[in-house]
């Protein structure tokens, strides 16, 4: 088995960084999805028209349909870097999704929200350290 | 938040990390070194289509997709993005176990930030 390990580069981390942003677009048609199906609080009597719902909801597919395409690009980041990096490198889609709140819906970010955002940017920097020493992948 | 919330989240948690964990199984047996044009990605994805572990990672997200479906339906969402750090430490766990990733001591520090982060951030 050959272990496929390598440096963080600016590519890997570009690519990471299109794929948090395809994902927290598909989290938002998935809320979308479940949201039209007027249920609220899914129980064992309901589960089964709910999931009728959903499947008939366009959030559901267009989440889905951005989940398949972001398939074939995390693939090719988990063939150039470690699944330890990658994961913990898209970490940022949390940094991504508070901005975006801030900018699209003018929420609040509160001194916790910014502390973790500053958290999770050093974070990232330890774990790009942590593959200083491996080879860089074309 | 309830238990069964509680339950349900850790249920999908445990399915995402293992997607995860099958995916690069699979794609760290493609004897590929690079990836170099786009007939030579054609190729790889071939291959990661074929692979085993990559396919029965694609049946645990279908069961975790379903899953969360359900814990999106109930209304303390927002309690429940807290418990997603939790997969960071499965991940890293995961890797080291099954992947045989070397975790340095950088590795272990920068996702201790970022779960730290995760949570101030989910806090609000």
């Amino acid at each position: 088995m050959a272990n496929k390990k390598g440096k963080l580069t600016f590519a890997v981390f570009a690519m990471i960084f299109i794929t948090d942003a395809i994902e927290s677009v598909a989290e938002l048609f998935f809320k979308n999805g479940t949201l039209a199906t007027g249920i609220s609080n899914v129980t064992l009597d309901n589960v089964g028209e709910f999931l009728t719902r959903l499947l008939a909801s366009s959030g559901f597919w267009t989440g889905s349909l951005l989940h398949a395409t972001n398939f074939f690009l995390w693939v090719a980041v988990l063939s150039k870097i470690d699944l330890s990096v990658a994961f913990s490198t898209g970490s940022m889609s949390y940094i991504m999704v508070a901005l975006l709140s801030m900018i699209y819906l003018h929420e609040h970010i509160s001194l916790y929200r910014w502390g973790g955002i500053v958290f999770i940017i050093i974070g990232i920097w330890f774990i790009s350290r942590s593959t200083r020493h491996e080879e860089a992948a074309q | 938040m309830t238990l069964k919330i509680l339950i349900l989240v850790l249920i999908a948690e445990i399915c995402n990390a293992s997607m995860h964990t099958l995916f690069k199984l699979g794609i760290n047996d493609i004897d590929i070194e690079h990836i170099r044009g786009f007939k030579n990605y054609l190729y790889f994805m071939k291959r990661v289509l074929t692979s085993p572990p990559v396919l029965m990672g694609l049946l645990t997200i279908i069961a975790g997709m379903g899953v969360w479906q359900l814990v999106l339906a109930h209304a303390e969402l927002s309690m429940a993005f807290p418990l997603d750090s939790i997969q960071y430490i499965i991940i890293l766990f995961s890797s080291y176990i099954f992947l045989g990733e070397r975790i340095n001591r950088d590795r272990i520090i920068g996702t201790v930030f970022i779960i730290g982060g995760i949570v101030l951030v989910a806090l609000k």
